[in-house]
């Protein structure tokens, strides 16, 4: 027989045709289908027995509760507590993929020193102790006239006050609050009555709001929005933000001229700001003479109003005099103010000399709002060492020399001070529920061993519980099932101990009275006097920086905070929120500077530029940047990349008003 | 719960009322949504138009400029249509459905092929396709949902009024010797998760459920009415400019500049 | 011809010139590299995934079906050539049934090709067979592409069978013998499964109820763009097949067909073009005052987002449509080549046309009150991929020209100058 190409076709035609009569064809079609739905790359599911367990946030100053779903030691979602008053079941954005943030990849782990060596920036890692020791030299060393600073990111916990006991154990040793948004008309208050005051957000039927996102990450989000349906909301904003487009009553409002406003109401209401007649307030503020007149005469027939006047995370605090106007507001109308609450002591850094830090020691707690580097960094001495205790890379982490991380969220033990919207003083326990990782080193405990002072955050933070039990007041909500237990019925310390470990809250009971305390009349005319200094000094315009910008931060995503990566959702995914570094100005204002959605732009102020993305937005007043001080797209899921300069960075602080308006240029990239 | 409930399981109509003046556009749903279903964080690539949001919340604005501008936020998922459902007669493998005992238009990403003609089909744009494998930071693979199987690239997506929920109800109710399930027990993830209380769910066939009486109101509706596909999401809101853009039958009647 | 090479020479048809083995080679080298740049990015495309490709979530078709739709449509001279030759007994076109079916197969096996790579799942294509949806249009263009391309390749057989070489085989003989008694046979499925397919390919559109710019009313389980496409590609078939003669008798500088030919591909596509337009206006007419505005969508809207203004309309029915019908119904005009290829052009660019609004508009056009409109652009892999196909259907086109008998008139319309030299210029596709 011979064998030839044509035997060889034969043979080859044959085969193929009697494959299709064996399994073997079939069996890889199916096999190969199988295999796709089995991909060894994509991560299996987590088994375990489910189980629920309870923690409170820790990511802002909301203070809600949290119910995780864990599988073995692994919470895989957080939700809110339905049956808890403090938030009736809501967490936000931030709070329910919060579980996600010990896995974050911009997370550090371990100490490590960040050197900048001939432009270039070197890492290199070391342990707690050297991390320690390095610190100690630089203390030794320090020069005259230089001090150790504390940077409390979350006044008013435990932590806090230990913080401040150590502050005096180091050397030229200072504590001092970051600016603070939340809570700064009730504090206002306070400071200028001497009585605590706290609000009752559930009874007002008016609320005056002055640029306080009340509705998109302001206090316990569960009580305002349970509180929303009851009361009426006139916002007073230069744009059209969330909580402006939600509220009943949007009054705009150049921007830094909310005093003006605040002058002609106080005036109608108490006529303690004489000739701020609304057409004069209409002048100076752009609102409406009617539109003055007409929130006066609600405020006037309100039977609990409250004026809020918190500013928004990312647009810094109203200066202490525009403050006193909106905390004497409060008094001068029926008001959802009570007197209770706790004394909140701040301690804010602008009270520093500038150029004084020698050492700055950065707390791993986050305020929830988006502070501009410049604000603490012109009180940094040249070669000013930063140390940075937050396990994240964003916020202060950038600029720091040293990290050393703190446990992530959820990873250990951590308190819960009282929310800024609290009718009365609160305390809960946040239980860790995953294990942390080693290397993680708690910062009260960090900083106790460089006082030499050691301190040991739950032994304290029990010894803080004992107090409050040995008072016997208040009670305590527990977040499994929403039972109330009056603090008078746990036995010992430690069952209270024990229940607050669980999951639950401790509140004070609501006082009987109401707020009487006033202002005396010379404060509140210095108040008025400096508040009109200030609005005539405003309105001065750079030719070469034609517009005024306004920075906007979403809580609990800017300054120290990290967001999950999930919430690339909002960010990246869809166009629900703008990410940081986007500006946006109206459609004229684009029309006059060529500039189009989406187009990459330069924005300039005195204090350097930024590149930015373009947003026309027609709900921006003209003549506006409405600025976003938050997680870029490269930085909420993607690896660790630091520099590049951000919104934050070029914010210019005065005085005493941080950055609420700063004059800037656009010009196209 | 009594015996004679025990006989009979009735089919529910799951559907949905949104009430779009309580929603303030913070995006709870979307992210509670994403970490219920194992949808992975975006690729470094995806963009609002390549990346998966089963739950969307989209803006829109009443068209009028500076001060009289204002914005109102829809949220829009899977719209589970009742009738004509777009996508599932086009499916050439039978990977979409409808399931009968629920009215819940089911994808089976282990069937899909990904050949995307659902996506065309639907109006409301509400499917997504894996364009990448999905992906998350090292050590986050811990924290996915056991209920939920992360889906492969190359398949498509969307909305299933939380199918991995409606099972844990039904065994749930089958452990206690029920035939039907406790409401209470089914809610899908946005509606647990929204902090304002937006959105009701519930069976709309059941006239005794939050959700069917809202349907019902004067203030409900539903989106691209006239196409005949008699969706089971149902929308409110008293601010008669969003009612005129959102209900409209087409882009023609809202053109915006 | 002492350049071919001895295999070369003994493969190739005895009495047709073919160009030297080199200069064939050296023809071949351009579209063998475009072949590789294509499959690299549609190699790219199945192991990364389609985020090579700039389709989104709303753009769930691109690129790659607009033009699927176009080969498939202009394949179809395949087999509508098939069916006048067959069934109709129209005997001129033997002439061009040759190259007919292997430019039907080259466009089918391409589109196959790209559609394998635009699905996600590629390994789970015979899902479609192991779980039908009977309902879905997508399925039955599965089957009746799958099977017509199964006809193809049995009517492509004898083609090569009756290669000099090949029939050297006495089996392959008798089973080209054979196969030739039952061409009818499969002419007749062809033809029944080219007609149910394009018209599913219409339906396909057709049906999206949830998509008013594509969606129309129709009769029993079909819309009118089933029928629609099918009249359309039975028009334009004829002409494409008239038109690529004509490109491969310019590039081979031979004379392939007889001018009666051609007439008769130009007659017959003008007759059915003319019944295209009509009944395209008449569907666009009902499309515009009842199916659109019947679903709330006015159809005015549709052409108000810039640049797929009315002039689209107006192009895909007048300038390609009813211009190239009036030539090629003109019988004075149509007997002059010009006139015949460049009818033959825009009626091929009008179903490519007519393919583009109903892919990529019909995706680009917002549905819901507060979509924007978007637009798309192909990503350099989606491009490549697609030149694979064209570079692909090139090379086996070249090849059967050379070695089968594409056209059988070649042989006696060439004899008259048996000494000519060879072009200087040929770009050889010989």
């Amino acid at each position: 027989m011979n064998f030839g190409r044509r035997t060889l076709l034969q043979f080859a035609g044959g085969s193929a045709a009697g494959a299709l009569f064996t399994p073997i064809p079939w069996r890889l079609l199916w096999d190969s289908a199988v295999w796709t739905q089995n991909w060894s790359w994509i991560p299996k599911l987590p088994r375990g027995e489910v189980t629920e367990k309870f923690s409170t946030c820790t990511l802002c100053p909301a203070a809600c509760p949290v119910k995780a779903r864990c599988v073995g030691n692994q919470p895989v979602s957080l939700t809110g507590v339905a049956a808890t008053a403090e938030s009736n079941g809501a967490l936000c954005p931030v709070g329910l993929a919060g579980h996600h943030l010990p896995y974050h990849p911009k997370r550090a782990v371990l100490p490590f020193r960040r050197r900048s060596v001939n432009g270039k920036v070197a890492v290199s890692p070391l342990s707690a102790d050297e991390a320690a020791a390095a610190i100690a030299e630089r203390l030794n060393a320090l020069p005259a006239g230089q001090s150790t600073v504390i940077l409390d990111e979350r006044p008013g916990r435990v932590t806090s006050r230990i913080y401040q006991t150590l502050a005096a154990k180091l050397p030229r040793g200072e504590y001092v609050t970051s600016p603070q948004t939340e809570g700064g008309t009730l504090a206002k208050l306070e400071s200028l009555t001497g009585t605590p005051a706290a609000m009752n957000m559930a009874g007002a039927d008016l609320v005056v709001s002055f640029g306080t996102p009340l509705l998109d990450g302001w206090g316990t989000p569960g009580r305002v929005f349970a509180a929303r349906d009851r009361f009426r909301l006139i916002q007073v904003e230069p744009l059209l933000s969330r909580t402006a487009a939600a509220a009943d009553l949007w009054i705009p409002v150049y921007p830094g001229t909310e005093a003006a406003l605040a002058l002609g109401l106080l005036n109608l209401l108490t006529g303690a700001a004489s000739g701020w007649t609304p057409e004069k307030v209409q002048s100076v503020s752009g609102v409406p003479a009617e539109s003055v007149a007409r929130i006066a005469a609600e405020l006037k027939a309100a039977k609990a109003a409250l004026v809020i006047a918190d500013g928004d995370p990312g647009g810094g605090a109203f200066s202490p005099d525009e403050q006193s106007l909106f905390a004497a507001l409060n008094l001068a109308v029926d008001s959802a103010v009570h007197p209770c609450g706790v004394p909140r002591v701040t301690r804010p850094i602008e009270a520093l000399p500038d150029a004084s830090i020698g050492v700055l020691l950065c707390d791993a707690a986050s305020s929830g709002a988006g502070t501009p580097w410049r604000v603490i960094a012109r009180k940094l001495a040249p070669a000013a060492m930063v140390v940075s205790l937050s396990p994240f890379l964003e916020g202060y982490g950038r600029h720091a020399e040293l990290i050393v991380p703190a446990p992530a969220y959820l990873e250990s033990l951590q308190e819960v001070p009282t929310a800024p919207d609290a009718p009365a003083a609160g305390f809960a326990l946040a239980p860790p529920l995953i294990p942390a990782r080693p290397g993680a080193t708690e910062p009260a405990e960090f900083i106790a061993r460089l006082a030499g002072e050691p301190v040991t955050l739950s032994v304290e933070l029990k010894k803080h519980v004992e107090a409050l039990h040995a008072t016997g007041k208040g009670e305590v909500v527990r977040y499994a099932g929403g039972e109330v237990t009056p603090v008078k019925d746990f036995k010992t310390s430690d069952e209270l101990w024990n229940a607050l470990n669980q999951g639950a809250c401790w509140r004070q009971g609501l006082p009987a009275g109401m707020y009487a305390s006033k202002p005396s009349a010379r404060l509140l005319q210095a108040a008025v006097q400096s508040a009109e200094r200030r609005l005539a000094a405003g309105g001065q315009t750079d030719p070469a920086r034609p517009l005024m910008l306004i920075t906007t931060a979403w809580r609990a995503t800017a300054g120290n905070a990290q967001v999950s990566p999930l919430l690339t959702k909002l960010y990246q995914e869809s166009e629900l929120r703008e990410p940081g570094n986007s500006a946006a100005i109206h459609p004229d204002t684009s029309q006059k500077l060529n500039l189009k959605h989406g187009g990459q732009a330069i924005l300039t102020t005195a204090c350097g530029s930024c590149p930015v993305a373009i947003v026309v937005d027609a709900g921006v007043m003209p003549g506006v940047v409405s600025a976003v001080i938050g997680p870029t797209v490269d930085s909420i899921g993607a690896a660790p990349r630091n520099g590049g300069s951000t919104i934050g960075d070029i914010c210019a602080p005065d005085g005493d008003a941080p950055w609420r308006v700063t004059s800037a240029q656009l010009r196209r990239a | 719960m009594s015996t004679t409930t025990a006989k009979n399981a009735k089919n529910a109509r799951y559907g949905m009322v949104i009430d779009l003046d309580r929603c303030n556009g913070c995006g709870a749903c979307m992210v509670a949504c994403a970490v219920e279903n194992n949808v992975p964080p975006a690729q470094a690539k995806a963009t609002a138009r390549t990346g998966i949001t089963w739950m969307r919340v989209e803006n829109v604005a009443n068209g009028a400029s500076f001060p009289e501008h204002r914005t109102a936020f829809i949220p829009i998922m899977c719209q589970q249509c009742g009738e004509e459902t777009p996508c599932v007669s086009v499916c050439p493998q039978q990977a979409v459905e409808v399931d009968p005992k629920t009215g819940i238009v089911d994808q089976m990403p282990q069937r899909c092929l990904g050949c995307r003609y659902c996506m065309a089909a639907c109006p409301y744009h509400a499917r997504y396709f894996n364009w990448w494998d999905p992906e998350w930071p090292a050590g986050m693979e811990k924290a996915l949902n056991p209920e939920v199987a992360p889906r492969m690239r190359g398949v498509v997506e969307k909305c299933n009024f939380c199918h991995g929920r409606y099972h844990a109800a039904k065994a749930k109710a089958a452990a206690a010797g029920r035939r039907d399930i406790d409401p209470a027990d089914y809610q899908p993830a946005c509606v647990e998760a929204c902090p304002t209380r937006a959105i009701v769910f519930g069976d709309l066939d059941d006239r005794s459920s939050q959700a069917a009486q809202l349907a019902k109101s004067p203030d409900a509706f539903r989106l691209l009415p006239k196409l005949g596909t008699e969706p089971k999401i149902y929308y409110l809101t008293r601010r008669p400019w969003v009612r005129e853009i959102a209900s409209a039958s087409s882009p023609a009647e809202v053109r915006r500049g | 011809m002492a350049s071919q090479s001895t295999f070369d020479r003994h493969l190739i048809i005895r009495g047709l010139e073919r160009c030297s083995t080199p200069r064939f080679l050296l023809w071949l080298l351009p579209w063998v590299l475009l072949l590789a740049f294509g499959l690299y990015g549609a190699g790219l495309c199945l192991v990364r995934g389609l985020n090579q490709t700039n389709m989104d979530n709303r753009f769930a078709f691109g690129l790659w079906i607009f033009l699927d739709l176009t080969v498939i449509a202009l394949g179809a001279g395949a087999f509508f050539t098939g069916f006048l030759l067959y069934i109709l007994k129209k005997k001129e076109l033997k002439a061009v049934i040759n190259s007919a079916v292997v430019i039907g197969l080259v466009c089918y096996s391409g589109a196959v090709a790209v559609l394998a790579v635009d699905v996600g799942q590629p390994l789970r294509a015979w899902f479609t067979f192991w779980h039908p949806n009977t309902h879905s249009m997508l399925a039955e263009v599965t089957f009746c592409i799958t099977c017509y391309l199964t006809v193809l390749v049995i009517e492509y057989l004898p083609v090569i069978l009756r290669n000099r070489k090949l029939r050297q085989i006495p089996s392959f003989l008798l089973f080209e013998h054979e196969l030739h008694k039952l061409m009818y046979v499969f002419a007749g499925v062809g033809t029944f499964l080219s007609f149910f397919h394009q018209g599913s390919l219409g339906g396909l559109y057709g049906v999206l109820h949830g998509r008013p710019f594509a969606y129309r009313a129709g009769f029993a389980l079909w819309p009118s763009t089933f029928f629609l496409f099918i009249l359309s590609a039975a028009a334009v078939g004829p002409s494409f097949i008239a038109l690529s003669t004509w490109v491969v008798s310019k590039i081979s500088r031979k004379r392939l067909a007889r001018p009666e030919v051609y007439d008769l591909l130009g007659k017959v596509s003008g007759r059915l073009l003319i019944l295209y337009v009509l009944a395209k206006t008449v569907d666009t007419v009902i499309w515009i005052n009842a199916t659109s505005p019947d679903r709330g969508f006015p159809a005015a809207m549709f052409y108000s987002w810039k640049p797929f203004g009315t002039w689209l309309l107006f192009a895909e029915i007048a300038l390609f449509g009813l211009l190239p019908a009036l030539i090629l119904l003109d019988g004075k005009r149509r007997r002059r080549m010009p006139w015949l290829i460049s009818a033959a052009a825009l009626a091929s660019a009008g179903i490519a046309l007519n393919r583009f609004v109903m892919t990529i508009q019909t995706l680009a056009l917002p549905t819901l009150p507060f979509d924007r409109f978007l637009t798309y652009f192909p990503s350099w892999q989606e491009t490549a991929t697609f030149l694979a196909v064209v570079a692909f259907g090139v090379l086996v086109y070249s090849f059967s020209f050379r070695y089968a008998v594409l056209f059988p008139q070649e042989k006696e319309l060439n004899v008259a100058q048996p000494s000519q030299p060879e072009p200087e210029l040929v770009a050889v596709g010989d």
